[in-house]
C-alpha cells in the first residue's frame, strides 16, 4: 500500500479532475451578468443574437447607433449558418432553454415550421403597432391562430435581371422599358431565348438538372398566386398551373436555353461572370450577391425588369425567400431582446441603413419614399433599380410557405428530378409528389 | 494502515467494481439512457419539444411500406458491392506488398496511402462534387479528351452511386489497409518458404496461405465496411443529398432527414431500431459465411 501522504495526493489529484470533468458540463449555465430590466426602466443586460454571416454584416452597420440609443444592453452576435440554426434552435427549446439565443433571425420558408414547435414567443401586442407599416404578405407566415410569434425583416421581390452587353450582342433591345416590351409574356421569353442562343451561343437561365432545389419553380409559382398548399393546407402540386410551369422549365431544358449548373456552386456563378447565361430570375438580395461577391466584375452590365407574365394574369413579381426575427419563448430577457429588434427592423433609418450595406430589402413600407430608392444604381448600368423593386415590393401576392413547406419542397424536387431526369411526365410524378406530401403532413 | 481482515478482504472484493464504475456511470447515462428513450420515442409521434403522441407500433408498420426505407436498404447492398470487394481486395495487395521487408521507403507509401482517411470528409466532398460536375468539372474534362461523352455524374443513378463509393473507397482504403497488415504479421515466414521451395508462385501463394489465413482481418474489415456503408452520411449529404430520387440515400441520412428536417422523431427512431436489427442480422450473415467458408 502506498504510504499515506502519497495516498492522500493520490486522492486529490483523482478528486480534483473529476470535479473538472463534471464541471465541463451545464457550464452554460447563467452566464447573464446583469438581471433583465423591470417595467419602466430602459431596457438592459445581455442579449444573444442568432444569424448567418450575411445578418451580422447587415445589423452591424446599425450596431452604433443601437449602442447610443441602449448603452446597458450587450449584443452577443453568434454567427450560425442558415442550416445549421434550425437545428440549434430545435435543440435549444428542446433542451429547455439551455444555450439558445435571445434573438433568432429565421428565414421565411422556415417560419412556419419553427412556430409549429410552440418554442417562439407570442409577441402580438409588441408587433401590433407595425401591421399597417408592413407588406401585409409577410404577416401570414409569422402568424399562428391569430398570434403574431416573428417580426418581419426583408423580403425577397423577384425581378428578371438581364444582360444587356448579350442582349445587344443578339441584336435586342437593352434598355429596360424596351426589354420589357420584349419580354411581355413567357411565350416572348421561351422566343427570345432561342434567338439569344442562335446569335450569342448563351442560354436564357441557369436552371439545374441534376440537383435542383426548387426554387425556379417556387417563384414562377410564387408570381401566379400559390406556392404548394392551397388556403386550407392542402397540398397542390398536382394542379394546372403546378404541371404547367414544370413543364415550361422542361421545354427551356429540352430546347437547350437552359445552364445545367448548381445553385451556390462555383461553376452557376462563372455562368454569371462570364456572360454565359443572359438573364436571372432573381430576388433583389441576390442582385446585392451578384453586385458584391458573386460578379462585381460585370458592373454597369446588368438591367432589370418585371417578370414576363403568364396568359391572363397580371401578376408580374413574386416573392423569394426573406427573413423575420423571433424571441424563444425560453429567452430570460425579452424586453431588451425586442428592444434589439424593433430598433433593428421597426425603424426607417435601421432598414435604409442595412438596405445600402447589403441589399435587404425592407418590408417596412415607408422606406421606398426614401430618395436611396430613385439614385441611378450603377451596377444596373444607372438603372433605378431599387425603385424597380420598390414598386414591385407592392404588389407582391399573398402566398404563404406554410409549416409544411420543407416536406412539399423535398417531394417537390423528387418529381422534377424524376421529370427531368428519368423522363417521366410531368403529370404522373406531380402527382406521386402530392400523395407523398398528403401523406406525411397533418 | 491497521485494518481488520473483514474490512480488508470486502475492499479488496469491491475495488474492482469501483475501478470500472465510472465507465459505466457514463454509459448508462448518456448511451443506455438515450438508447432505452429512444424505443419509448419510437411508439410516439413527436415532434421533439411538444407533448408525445402514443401511437404503439404504427411507425413500425408504416416503415415495412415505405418505399424510402426500403431504397435505402437496397441503396446500401448496391453501394455495398460497388466498392467492399474491391476495396478490401486492394487493401490485402497493398499490404502484402508493403509487407515484404526489401521494399524501400515502405512508411512514405503507407502514409500516403493512409493519408486520405485523416482528411476533413467535408473539404474532400466539395472538391470531389467540382471535379464530378458534369458540365465543368475536370473529370468529364479528362474524358471528353479522350473522346467519351461527358457523363451526368450527379444526375444519373449509377453516376451518383460511383461517385460515393470512389470518395468512400479513396478514404477507407488504407485504413483496412492498416487492418490487414497488423493480420499479415501474425502469419509465420516459414509457411510461405515451405510453398516456395514446393514450387508455388507469388500468386499461388497469395491466395493459398494469405487469404485463408487472413480471413478474421478480412471479415472484421467486412463487417466494419457494411456498417460504414449503411451508416454513411456526410458523403450522400454534400454530393448528391440522397438523390436522385433517392436513390444514394442511407438508412442514416434518412434517419437524419426524418428526425432533423421533418420533425419526426417518432417515425426516425423507428427507423434506428429496426436499423439496428438489419445490422445486427447482415453481421451474423457474414460470420455464417466466413465460417462456412473455412470448410
Amino acid at each position: 500500500m502506498l504510504k499515506k501522504s502519497k495516498r492522500t495526493i493520490a486522492l486529490l489529484t483523482t478528486l480534483m479532475i473529476t470535479l473538472t470533468g463534471f464541471s465541463g458540463c451545464g457550464s452554460k449555465a447563467s452566464t447573464d451578468s446583469s438581471k433583465p430590466s423591470t417595467v419602466g426602466e430602459k431596457p438592459k443586460g445581455k442579449v444573444t443574437v442568432w444569424g448567418w454571416d450575411a445578418i451580422k454584416k447587415s445589423t452591424d452597420a446599425n450596431m452604433d447607433a443601437f449602442k447610443k440609443a441602449y448603452p446597458d444592453i450587450q449584443v452577443d452576435f453568434q454567427t450560425v449558418p442558415t442550416s445549421d440554426l434550425y437545428k440549434k434552435l430545435l435543440l435549444g427549446i428542446s433542451s429547455g432553454g439551455e444555450g439558445l439565443a435571445d434573438v433568432v433571425t429565421l428565414e421565411s420558408s422556415h417560419l412556419g415550421q419553427m412556430i409549429s414547435t410552440g418554442g417562439l414567443a407570442d409577441i402580438t401586442d409588441k408587433t401590433k403597432p407595425y401591421i399597417d407599416k408592413i407588406v401585409k404578405s409577410k404577416w401570414g407566415d409569422a402568424q399562428k391562430d391569430g398570434k403574431t410569434y416573428a417580426m418581419p425583416w426583408d423580403i425577397g421581390p423577384v425581378g428578371l435581371y438581364y444582360r444587356r452587353d448579350v442582349f445587344e450582342k443578339a441584336g435586342l433591345p437593352s434598355e429596360p422599358d424596351k426589354v420589357s416590351a420584349l419580354l411581355k409574356t413567357w411565350d416572348d421569353y421561351f422566343n427570345t431565348a432561342k434567338i439569344i442562343k442562335d446569335k450569342t451561343g448563351a442560354t436564357m437561365m441557369a436552371v439545374s438538372q441534376d440537383k435542383n432545389d426548387g426554387t425556379d419553380y417556387e417563384k414562377l409559382m410564387w408570381q401566379q398566386g400559390q406556392l404548394y398548399f392551397d388556403k386550407n393546407g392542402n397540398p397542390t402540386l398536382d394542379n394546372a398551373e403546378s404541371v404547367k410551369t414544370t413543364e415550361f422549365l422542361g421545354k427551356l431544358i429540352k430546347a437547350g436555353y437552359t445552364d445545367n449548373t448548381v445553385d451556390w456552386t462555383q461553376p452557376r456563378y462563372d455562368g454569371y461572370k462570364n456572360g454565359r447565361v443572359a438573364t436571372v430570375v432573381g430576388a433583389s438580395w441576390y442582385g446585392g450577391f451578384l453586385k458584391s461577391w458573386i460578379a462585381p466584375d460585370t458592373s454597369g452590365k446588368w438591367g432589370v425588369v418585371p417578370l414576363p407574365v403568364w396568359p391572363g394574369s397580371k401578376s408580374v413579381t413574386a416573392n423569394s425567400g426573406g427573413s423575420s426575427m423571433a424571441i424563444p419563448s425560453a429567452s430570460k430577457n425579452k424586453d431588451a431582446a425586442w428592444a434589439y429588434i424593433e430598433f433593428m427592423l421597426g425603424r426607417v433609418d435601421s432598414q435604409i441603413t442595412m438596405y445600402k450595406a447589403t441589399d435587404t430589402f425592407p418590408s417596412l413600407i415607408e422606406c421606398y419614399s426614401d430618395p436611396y430608392f430613385t439614385e441611378a444604381d450603377p451596377y444596373c448600368g444607372g438603372q433605378q433599380s431599387r425603385k424597380v423593386f420598390a414598386d414591385l415590393a407592392k404588389q407582391i401576392p399573398d402566398v404563404k410557405y406554410t409549416k409544411n413547406y420543407p416536406q412539399a419542397e423535398e417531394d417537390y424536387m423528387n418529381a422534377f428530378s424524376k421529370y427531368v431526369l428519368k423522363g417521366t411526365s410531368a403529370s404522373e410524378a406531380l402527382k406521386e409528389a402530392n400523395n407523398s406530401v398528403k401523406s406525411k403532413i397533418n | 494502515m491497521q485494518l481488520s481482515n473483514k474490512a480488508w478482504r470486502f475492499k479488496r472484493n469491491i475495488a474492482p467494481y469501483i475501478f470500472i464504475a465510472p465507465f459505466f456511470i457514463l454509459f448508462s447515462i448518456f448511451m443506455l439512457y438515450p438508447i432505452l428513450f429512444s424505443f419509448r420515442i419510437s411508439l410516439t409521434k413527436w415532434d421533439g419539444m411538444g407533448t408525445m403522441q402514443w401511437v404503439g407500433f404504427n411507425n413500425y408498420v408504416k416503415l415495412l411500406s415505405d418505399p424510402i426505407f426500403i431504397q435505402s436498404i437496397k441503396n446500401g447492398i448496391i453501394m455495398f458491392l460497388m466498392y467492399v470487394p474491391i476495396m478490401i481486395l486492394l487493401a490485402l495487395i497493398f499490404a502484402v506488398i508493403l509487407n515484404n521487408p526489401n521494399l524501400l521507403f515502405k512508411k512514405v507509401f503507407r502514409s500516403i496511402i493512409f493519408i486520405p482517411n485523416v482528411t476533413s470528409v467535408v473539404a474532400v466532398a466539395l472538391v470531389f462534387s467540382l471535379a464530378f460536375d458534369t458540365k465543368y468539372g475536370f473529370i468529364n474534362g479528362i474524358l471528353s479528351s479522350i473522346g467519351i461523352k461527358p457523363i451526368a455524374w450527379v444526375g444519373s443513378v449509377f453516376g451518383s452511386r460511383f461517385m460515393i463509393s470512389t470518395l468512400v473507397l479513396w478514404r477507407w482504403v488504407g485504413y483496412n489497409m492498416i487492418l490487414m497488415l497488423s493480420g499479415l504479421q501474425s502469419i509465420s515466414e516459414g509457411l510461405y518458404e515451405a510453398a516456395a521451395i514446393d514450387g508455388a508462385g507469388p500468386i499461388r501463394r497469395f491466395f493459398s496461405i494469405t487469404v485463408p489465413l487472413m480471413r478474421p482481418v478480412i471479415l472484421f474489415c467486412s463487417i466494419l465496411s457494411t456498417l460504414g456503408t449503411f451508416g454513411l452520411f456526410t458523403e450522400p449529404l454534400l454530393l448528391t443529398n440522397g438523390g436522385p430520387f433517392y436513390m444514394t440515400t442511407s438508412t442514416v441520412l434518412y434517419i437524419y432527414n426524418e428526425s432533423f428536417v421533418h420533425l419526426r422523431m417518432g417515425y426516425a427512431s423507428s427507423i434506428a431500431y429496426v436499423y439496428f436489427i438489419l445490422m445486427l442480422i447482415f453481421t451474423l450473415i457474414q460470420f455464417k459465411i466466413s465460417s462456412l467458408s473455412e470448410k
